[in-house]
């Protein structure tokens, strides 16, 4: 049996924590450009319909609402990001 | 928007179409013993409907209607028997105006039917909008 | 992200029943425009099946989104050559009318599960 220093080991969780916290990161960020794009969608179609363009009334309705469930999501995680952040602050150390 | 505009369209323009229809058919109707300042007997009119078949519209599934021509008829005129009137020609008959009293009639029967099926159609167009909206809250 | 997919399951749906429905207006329209033949919007199925039977005739494919035809119907009425069937459309009308409602029901359904998943009944 070899006998490996403990800094090897180290220096792997170091590099797992990293690569878990900014995966979390991005995938937050995509997340975030995900609802974005969604807006923009809506907002595409919105003046779309508005010069005249050929879309049918149902279609463009459905692209408001998947924009706004897009926005509840955002707003609700924001709102459980905010408690978590509170209830961490509340703690004692 | 214009989609749902050009739908409404579509139903608008074939209860236009009918209407016209109607309207001639009663003014055949209302000239039916009818003649001329030159003497001649009044000429039935007649309507002619056409699909308008355009390739960017027919793929998105819209065929309007429009009313292409209201023409007078070239048939020939009815020949009533009656020697005493003062337009008889020699062998005694008269020139009446083209009207077909039952065919009158039976488009008359039928612009109305029309319009009508015409007329469903764009409250079903209606509703179906509506619907729509209410799906938006 | 896949929550939208319920309702991107139904979205063609309603864009063909609605896509018919203008169809079916336009037949109606044309029941008495001569030489005029009565059209339907058919739904192709996956990858291209067989259409059913000989005597209906193909004009324009696709209108521009898949799985839709436009196509030529049967059966010849009267001597102006017209061959819309007043009675037949608005039936057709109907059934389309409430195919285009329960869509529109599916997908308020999945909507609003949505909604409430999202906002916890708060």
């Amino acid at each position: 049996m070899e006998i490996i220093g403990l800094n090897p080991l180290f220096d792997l969780q170091r590099e797992k924590l990293k690569s878990k916290n900014s995966g979390f990161t991005e995938e937050f960020a995509k997340f975030l450009n995900w609802v974005n794009e969604e807006q923009k969608k809506a907002e595409a179609i919105k003046d779309a319909v508005l010069k005249g363009a050929d879309i049918p009334l149902h279609q463009m309705i459905v692209e408001f609402e998947k924009a706004s469930i897009a926005l509840n999501l955002l707003i609700q995680i924001r709102n459980k990001l905010v408690e978590a952040f509170q209830e961490i602050n509340r703690m004692q150390v | 928007m214009n989609d749902l505009f050009r739908t409404f369209n579509i139903s608008a323009g074939g209860m236009y179409a009918q209407r016209i229809r109607m309207n001639v058919v009663a003014s055949n109707l209302a000239n039916y013993e009818s003649y001329r300042a030159n003497g001649e007997p009044y000429r039935k009119l007649e309507v002619v409907f056409e699909a308008i078949e355009r390739p960017e519209f027919i793929s998105r599934g819209e065929i309007p209607v429009r009313v292409a021509q209201i023409r007078f008829s070239d048939e020939p005129f009815r020949l009533v028997y009656d020697p005493n009137d003062p337009r008889a020609n020699a062998e005694g008959y008269v020139q009446k105006p083209n009207v077909d009293l039952v065919k009158e009639m039976v488009d008359m029967i039928t612009a109305i039917r029309s319009y009508e099926a015409n007329l469903n159609a764009f409250i079903t167009t209606k509703e179906m909008a509506q619907r729509t909206l209410e799906l938006w809250r | 992200m896949d929550i939208f997919r319920s309702i991107d399951k139904v979205l063609p749906y309603l864009n063909y029943t609605w896509k018919r429905h203008k169809v079916i207006l336009s037949n109606i329209a044309n029941a008495d425009t001569p030489r005029y033949k009565a059209k339907d919007l058919i739904m192709e199925k996956e990858g291209g099946g067989k259409l059913k039977v000989t005597r209906e005739k193909h004009i324009f494919p696709k209108g521009g989104e898949s799985y839709r035809v436009i196509e030529l119907q049967r059966r010849l009425i009267g001597n102006d050559l017209n061959n819309v069937s007043l009675e037949e459309e608005m039936a057709k009308l109907s059934q389309n009318r409430i195919a285009y409602e329960t869509y529109m029901r599916m997908i308020r359904g999945s909507i609003d599960k949505l909604n409430n998943i999202i906002k916890e009944g708060r």
